[in-house]
């Protein structure tokens, strides 16, 4: 199945890079939820994380042909769309919060949706770098050496930022839950 | 511990974009003027590697031959060049050579001529 997958995009990706805009349309459908979905973490903001994702795509259209094979165009995705985030984020505050636009796909929420939205908030709020490993980790579940490589880090880097973007990250729950605890009892 | 890795990946579970993104994204693709990808491609496909191995070395011959020709063309100059050097140098000798012997003959023809005192020269006039 996913040797078929990866043969279908390959079809796809060489007749993208002849001109087939078809094809093209076929790979943005088969990677926009990744893309999107890094975006929408790292910035907390659809409107924005749309713009960066479509951004991504018209820079892969550009580039088709220094791409590979499928891996490769997975890999160049994520990295293109770490990298503009980051961009993003130096370049303008964001103007309207997540929070305030409804989500129109939601999907059913697993889990606690407190626990889920502080979650959410606080990685949102680390600086980028840690942000970026904390996504690429919990998002896309890459392995340490795969965050790296994306991130163009030392592995050893990897792997003390990751753990403590961790640590923040459970001391900054463990205040706001105990704040909203303080406020329901 | 306020949470475990499971509520992380909870957390940041993949979201869906919006329904037309991909339209969005082909319609944006159509208002781009100029195809940069396109070119690379081209420029890649015409690249030298991508060539049949008897094109690039008929390239590679045709190269060598030129530079050959060129660098033959080059010591031909040379050659003629030196040629045109020692025919000057031949001649320019030869010259020397002619006003000397005629330099010789007058000198001796007024050796031979007898020397008047301005005397003689009076009684003359």
């Amino acid at each position: 199945m996913e040797g078929d997958r990866e043969i279908q995009m390959a079809t796809a990706l060489r007749q993208a890079a002849h001109g087939d805009s078809q094809a093209f349309g076929e790979l943005v459908r088969q990677h926009q939820t990744m893309v999107f979905s890094i975006a929408c973490h790292f910035l907390r903001n659809r409107a924005q994380a749309e713009d960066v994702a479509q951004d991504v795509f018209l820079e892969l259209y550009q580039r088709l042909a220094q791409i590979e094979s499928p891996s490769h165009m997975t890999f160049w995705l994520r990295r293109v769309t770490i990298n503009r985030c980051i961009d993003q984020t130096r370049r303008r505050k964001p103007d309207v919060a997540l929070e305030d636009v409804a989500e129109p796909r939601a999907a059913a929420t697993r889990g606690d949706p407190l626990l889920s939205e502080q979650l959410q908030r606080s990685v949102a709020n680390l600086p980028e770098r840690r942000r970026a490993v904390i996504i690429l980790r919990y998002q896309e579940g890459l392995d340490l050496t795969e965050i790296s490589k994306v991130l163009d880090m030392p592995l050893n880097t990897v792997k003390s930022t990751l753990q403590r973007s961790l640590l923040e990250l459970r001391r900054k729950l463990t205040r706001k839950l105990g704040e909203v605890r303080y406020a329901i009892f | 511990m306020p949470f475990s890795e499971d509520d992380l990946r909870a957390a940041l579970r993949r979201k869906e974009p919006s329904a037309d993104f991909t339209a969005k994204v082909m319609a944006r693709l159509g208002e781009q003027p100029a195809q940069k990808g396109r070119g690379m491609r081209e420029m890649k496909e015409f690249s030298l590697l991508r060539w049949p191995v008897m094109l690039r070395w008929a390239v590679a011959g045709a190269v060598a031959a030129v530079f050959l020709l060129g660098l033959g063309l080059q010591q031909y100059q040379r050659r003629q060049q030196q040629a045109r050097a020692e025919q000057a140098r031949r001649q320019t000798i030869l010259a020397l050579q002619i006003t000397a012997q005629k330099m010789d003959h007058v000198f001796h023809r007024a050796s031979r001529t007898p020397v008047q005192s301005p005397a003689n020269i009076k009684e003359q006039l």
